[in-house]
C-alpha cells in the first residue's frame, strides 16, 4: 500500500497546553482566596470580590479554563497520532482555541459583576452559552473530520472516550441551558422547583462524568501507555468499561439531591445507579495501574508515572468515596457538609490536576525536541501537590464530621445543644485554616512545575510540524478470517457516536418523563403562590450576589433540622422557583424558612454588616446593595416571561407590576422607619428584604405536620 | 414551559414501559459486549492494544 506523507499539527497542541496550566494558575489563585475569605471576611473587600462573586470564578477556570484546555491538548495531540493524520482543518483547530479563550475571558468579565444564571457549573448566562455551543460543534466537526479521513482504521479506545464526551455534553449542554432570555445579561431557568434541581444535578453529575473523566480515561489510555512504553493492561475491560460507565453515570445525578423535595423513586434510582458505577469506575482504575505491573521500578525515577499513578490512584478514591456518599445513610452526614468539598478536591487536584501535569511534563519536553529543565524541581512539584491534596482534603472530613456531630446534637431537655449555626463555624475555623495551607502547598506545586515547563520551552526548539508517514487506508476493507464483532462498530465511528447517544440519553429520559409529566410527583399546595414583583427582583438580587453558594433552601425531614430550621421542605414548595436555589453547602445557615423570623431591620442591619446582628459571623458585607438604586426597567419583561415558563401571574399582570412594587416598597420602608432606619424605598435593599421575608412563608398558615420527623 | 406537554400527558398510563425499555435495550447491550470481547481473538486484542506504541517516531 502506498506510504503518504503529512505532517502532525504541534502548533495547537502547544497553544492549548499552555492555556491550560496558565489558567490552571489562575484558577487555583481563586481558590486559594476564597479559602481565605471564609476565614477572613475583610477580604470581601468590595462587590467584585465576594465569596458569591468569586466562587463560580473559580469553579469555572478550574473545570472548564484548566482542565478544559487541558482536554483538547490531550485530544488534538493523540487524536493526531492514534488517526495518523493531521487534524482534519488547522482554521477549525484555530477558530476552537480562541473561541474557547475567549469563552473564558468574557466568564471572568461577567461573573464578578453577578451576571449569572444562577445553577452551579452553568452560571455563564445565554450568549455565552450559545458561544460555547458554537465553539464545541466546531471541536465536535474537526474531531469527526479528523475520525473520517483516518489512516487507522482501528478505533482506539481513547478515541471512544473522546467520542463519547463530546455527544454527551453537546446533551448536557443544551438541556441543561434552556432558558427564556429577558435581557442580554439576564435569563431565568424554563425549569422550576424539583425539575430544576433534577435537571442541574443530572447535568452537573455528568459534567463531572463527561467532562472531568471521560475525556481524562482517554487521555489516561494513551499517554499512560506512552509513558510507561508497554500496552494498557486488558483492552478487553477498556471495551467493557467504557459502555458501562457511559451507561451508568448518567442516572447518578440524583444522588445530589438526598432526603430533598425529590421524589423517594428517583432519589433511590440514584443511590443505586451510583452504587454501581464502582464496577466501571475501578475497571479504569485497575487498568491504569496494572498496566505498570512488573514496571513499577519506572516508577521510581520517572516524574511523569508518578504523577500518572498518583491521578489514577485519587481517581480510584474519588469513585468509591462517591459511591458511599450516594448512600442514604451517608448522605445524611455529608450533604451540605465539608466532606463534599474533601470529595471534590481529591478528583480535581489528583485526578484532573495530576494527570494534566503528567501529561504536560511529557509532552513538552517532546515538543521542544528537549529534556525536562529539572526533573528535580518536577518532583517537588509532585511532592508538594500530593502533600497539598492531603491536607486540603484530611481537614475537610475533620471539619464535616465536627459540624455535623454539633449540628445535630440535643440537650437532655430535647432542644438543640448549639442552636446558633455560628458556633459549628467557629469550631471548624482551624480546619479551613490547614485547608487553605493544603491549597496553598498545591499551588505552590503548580507554580514550581509551571516553571519548569517554561524553563524546558525556553531551552528547547518548538517543533510546529511534526512529519509522520502512513499507509493510505485500503478503500475495500477484507475481513479477517475470525472477525471480532466489535469490529463493526470500531470501524462506524458516526454509529459509535448515535449509538452513545442512545445509551446516555436513556437515563436521563428514564429520571425526567415521570418527574415532569406524573402530576402525583409534585404535589399542589393551594397556599404556594408566585412572587410579588418586588420579591422577584429581590430573588434576582440574591442570585447576582451568589447568596445560595453560602445558604441551602432546603431543609431534611431530619429531627435536628426541623428543630433548627422549621417545617421540612415540601416539592410543591418550589413550583416557581426560576431557577431552583437549593444550594448544595451550608457555609450558612439553611434559608428555607426565613420568612417571616427576623423584622426587616433586622435584615437591613444584617446585610449592611453581617457581624452587627451575628457577632463572630464570616459572611461578606453587602453595604452596596443599602446604596444602590432598584433596576425595574426590566420587571415588566421579567412578569411577562415568568407568565411564559407557566407561573400564573394574572393576563396583563405586567402592566401594573412596577405600581404594585413600588406600593410593597413603601410598606417595607415605613416598617424600616418604624425601626429607626430611614432608607429610600428605591434601594436594592428593600427588595431583597421582601424576597427574604417571603421565603418558605406560604405554608405556614397550612396544618403542620409532626414536628417530630423521622428519618425514612 | 412544560404546560404544552402536561396538557396531554397528565396522567401518562404505563410511562414506566420506558424505562424498562431503557433497562432491556442497555442489559442486551451490555451482555452482547461483555460476550463478544471475552471471546474475541486475542491476536486481534494484542494488536488493538499495541495502536499507541506504533503511533509515531516521537518516543
Amino acid at each position: 500500500m502506498e506510504v503518504e506523507k503529512f505532517n502532525y499539527d504541534n502548533k495547537i497542541v502547544r497553544d492549548f497546553a499552555f492555556a491550560s496550566f496558565i489558567w490552571g494558575v489562575v484558577g487555583m489563585l481563586v481558590g486559594l482566596y476564597v479559602a481565605l475569605e471564609l476565614i477572613f471576611p475583610q477580604m470581601n473587600f468590595c462587590q467584585y470580590a465576594t465569596f458569591g462573586r468569586l466562587r463560580p470564578l473559580h469553579t469555572n477556570a478550574v473545570i472548564f479554563a484548566f482542565v478544559g484546555n487541558g482536554i483538547f491538548m490531550g485530544v488534538y495531540y493523540s487524536l493526531q497520532r492514534l488517526c495518523k493524520t493531521p487534524m482534519w482543518s488547522k482554521a477549525l483547530s484555530r477558530i476552537h482555541f480562541w473561541g474557547w479563550q475567549l469563552i473564558i475571558l468574557c466568564a471572568a468579565l461577567t461573573f464578578i459583576q453577578g451576571i449569572t444564571f444562577g445553577k452551579e457549573y452553568a452560571e455563564l448566562e445565554w450568549p455565552i452559552k450559545i458561544m460555547i455551543a458554537l465553539v464545541w460543534i466546531v471541536f465536535g466537526i474537526n474531531m469527526f473530520g479528523t475520525i473520517l479521513t483516518r489512516r487507522e482504521k482501528h478505533l482506539y479506545v481513547a478515541i471512544w472516550f473522546y467520542i463519547a464526551t463530546w455527544v454527551t455534553v453537546t446533551m448536557l449542554h443544551v438541556v441543561n441551558s434552556m432558558c427564556i432570555p429577558v435581557s442580554l445579561f439576564k435569563s431565568y431557568s424554563a425549569y422550576a422547583g424539583v425539575q430544576d434541581a433534577l435537571v442541574q444535578w443530572w447535568y452537573g453529575h455528568n459534567a463531572v462524568a463527561f467532562f472531568l473523566t471521560t475525556p481524562y480515561l482517554g487521555m489516561m489510555y494513551y499517554f499512560l501507555p506512552k509513558a510507561a512504553n508497554r500496552p494498557v493492561y486488558s483492552y478487553r475491560l477498556s471495551i467493557i468499561h467504557f459502555w458501562a460507565l457511559i451507561f451508568i453515570y448518567i442516572w447518578a445525578g440524583p444522588h445530589h439531591l438526598l432526603y430533598t423535595a425529590l421524589p423517594d423513586w428517583a432519589q433511590s434510582l440514584g443511590t443505586v445507579f451510583s452504587i454501581m458505577l464502582i464496577m466501571p469506575s475501578w475497571g479504569g482504575m485497575i487498568n491504569g495501574l496494572l498496566t505498570l505491573r512488573g514496571a513499577w521500578d519506572k516508577v521510581r525515577d520517572d516524574v511523569v508515572l508518578k504523577f500518572f499513578v498518583v491521578a489514577v490512584t485519587a481517581y480510584g478514591m474519588a469513585t468509591f468515596e462517591g459511591p458511599m456518599l450516594a448512600i442514604k445513610s451517608v448522605n445524611a452526614i455529608s450533604h451540605y457538609t465539608d466532606w463534599t468539598i474533601a470529595h471534590v478536591h481529591i478528583g480535581a487536584l489528583g485526578w484532573n490536576g495530576f494527570l494534566t501535569f503528567g501529561v504536560l511534563f511529557w509532552l513538552i519536553p517532546r515538543l521542544y525536541r528537549t529534556e525536562l529543565y529539572s526533573r528535580k524541581l518536577a518532583n517537588v512539584h509532585f511532592w508538594l501537590g500530593t502533600l497539598g491534596i492531603l491536607f486540603y482534603a484530611i481537614p475537610m472530613y475533620w471539619s464535616a464530621l465536627t459540624q455535623w456531630s454539633m449540628l445535630r446534637q440535643f440537650t437532655e431537655e430535647g432542644i438543640l445543644k448549639y442552636p446558633n449555626f455560628l458556633e459549628t463555624v467557629k469550631a471548624i475555623m482551624p480546619m479551613y485554616y490547614m485547608r487553605a495551607f493544603g491549597g496553598l502547598l498545591y499551588i505552590t506545586g503548580t507554580c514550581t512545575g509551571v516553571y519548569v515547563l517554561i524553563r524546558t520551552a525556553m531551552q528547547g526548539s518548538f517543533q510546529a510540524e511534526e512529519a509522520a508517514e502512513a499507509p493510505a487506508l485500503e478503500k475495500a476493507y477484507h475481513p479477517h478470517a475470525s472477525e471480532h464483532w466489535h469490529r463493526w462498530i470500531e470501524r462506524r465511528p458516526i454509529q459509535m457516536l448515535v449509538l452513545a447517544l442512545v445509551l446516555v440519553a436513556i437515563g436521563g429520559l428514564a429520571e425526567f418523563l415521570p418527574t415532569f409529566l406524573i402530576q402525583s410527583n409534585i404535589p399542589t399546595i393551594s397556599s404556594v403562590k408566585p412572587y410579588t414583583p418586588l420579591e422577584l427582583e429581590g430573588r434576582d438580587l440574591y442570585i447576582r450576589e451568589g447568596c445560595y453558594l453560602c445558604h441551602s433552601q432546603m431543609v431534611r425531614p431530619f429531627r435536628e433540622e426541623v428543630a433548627r430550621y422549621g417545617e421540612y421542605s415540601k416539592a410543591g414548595e418550589f413550583v416557581y422557583d426560576h431557577p431552583f436555589q437549593w444550594g448544595s453547602k451550608r457555609i450558612g445557615p439553611d434559608l428555607a424558612r426565613e420568612g417571616g423570623k427576623y423584622p426587616d431591620s433586622w435584615h437591613y442591619n444584617h446585610m449592611d454588616d453581617p457581624r452587627s446582628m451575628s457577632p463572630g459571623s464570616i459572611m461578606p458585607s453587602y453595604a452596596h446593595i443599602l446604596d444602590q438604586e432598584l433596576n425595574t426597567s426590566l420587571t415588566e419583561r421579567k412578569i411577562r416571561a415568568m407568565q411564559m415558563l407557566g407561573v400564573p401571574y394574572p393576563a396583563g399582570y405586567d402592566k401594573v407590576a412596577v405600581a404594585d412594587l413600588k406600593k410593597q416598597a413603601k410598606e417595607i420602608q415605613a416598617s424600616l422607619k418604624k425601626d429607626g432606619i430611614q432608607t429610600s424605598d428605591s434601594k436594592e435593599i428593600i427588595a431583597l428584604i421582601a424576597y427574604l421575608q417571603r421565603i418558605g412563608k406560604d405554608i405556614k398558615g397550612e396544618k403542620q405536620t409532626t414536628e417530630q420527623a423521622e428519618i425514612k | 414551559m412544560f404546560s404544552f406537554i402536561k396538557k396531554y400527558a397528565e396522567s401518562l398510563d404505563g410511562v414506566g414501559i420506558y424505562g424498562d425499555i431503557g433497562l432491556v435495550l442497555f442489559v442486551i447491550v451490555f451482555v452482547g459486549v461483555l460476550f463478544v470481547t471475552l471471546t474475541a481473538n486475542k491476536e486481534y486484542i494484542a494488536e488493538l492494544a499495541q495502536i499507541p506504541l506504533t503511533d509515531s517516531k516521537n518516543d
